[in-house]
């Protein structure tokens, strides 16, 4: 799919008659911030359902999650800056887009910290879920943060009542990239659940070897 | 794509550092998902009990 994706990309999409090939980084840039809110929500979730149902796996769920939601926040700001840069003479604007997509990091930055800092992993999962849901409040801000406030940044043009705004040969290699990315992000997600369930099962083993010691 | 356009230093760039970190996504999970199934292959030959089928553990 990635293949797909960056032949579309790369030598099918023309350069746009304004942007020209700096078009080019939307096909990076878009599909990573889409996926930062996304497993955002998904941490979320699984963080609603460990503090109502406390179900062992959603503390995994989220706990797995969030360096992949961190590392694709980081690729949003990062291509985002490099196409800032030619596009508006700046590599960076303290504009309510920008500033939530930061304040995105710094809770997935914390959230992963809360889970290194203590200790007992129950503790740890509690106070982690509350960041999570908490958190959660700057999603819908980043969504509408072009539309409530003046901002640089432009406006949805995909997600639309009245339709995509931009030109199939541009939203084509976009979807197919989003979708690329969506893959990866659900086979990296699994893999990370599987290694925090042999890793509690490590931690099992090593506590009861300890108190039989 | 034209390699001569304007800013194309800037899309280039954007590609490499996609293309870094997802790979450094990719080897992280890959390498810790290794590093946990050893430890616990270590631990189990060790004589650490083995998880017990479900429907056995349930009896």
């Amino acid at each position: 799919m990635f293949a797909i994706g960056l032949y579309l990309a790369l030598v099918v999409a023309p350069a746009d008659y304004q942007q020209g090939e700096t078009v080019r980084i939307m096909f990076v840039h878009v599909p990573a911030a889409w996926l930062a809110l996304m497993i955002y929500s998904v941490m979320a979730a699984s963080s609603i359902v460990a503090i109502i149902w406390r179900h062992p796996l959603a503390d995994l769920a989220a706990k797995a999650a969030a360096p992949i939601g961190a590392a694709f926040t980081f690729l949003a700001l990062v291509t985002g800056s490099l196409w800032g840069k030619p596009m508006w003479g700046a590599w960076w604007v303290w504009d309510a887009r920008l500033t939530s997509m930061f304040v995105l990091l710094l809770l997935y930055l914390g959230y992963i910290a809360i889970w290194q800092a203590i200790e007992d992993p129950r503790r740890a999962a509690r106070i982690a879920s509350i960041v999570a849901i908490v958190g959660f409040i700057n999603v819908p801000i980043i969504k509408f943060s072009v539309e409530w406030w003046n901002s640089l940044h432009q406006p949805a043009s995909v997600f639309r009542a009245d339709g995509p705004a931009i030109h199939s040969s541009i939203l084509w290699p976009l979807l197919v990239m989003a979708v690329a990315y969506t893959l990866l992000y659900i086979a990296l997600h699994l893999v990370a659940i599987r290694s925090e369930l042999v890793g509690h099962r490590i931690r099992q083993i090593e506590l009861a070897r300890a108190d039989a010691a | 794509m034209s390699f001569d356009a304007n800013h194309i230093g800037f899309v280039l760039g954007s590609y490499a550092i996609s293309a870094l970190v997802i790979a450094g996504l990719i080897v992280m999970h890959i390498m810790r998902a290794r590093r946990h199934d050893r430890r616990l292959g270590e631990l189990e030959s060790q004589g650490a009990p083995r998880r017990k089928p479900r429907e056995t553990a349930t009896k």
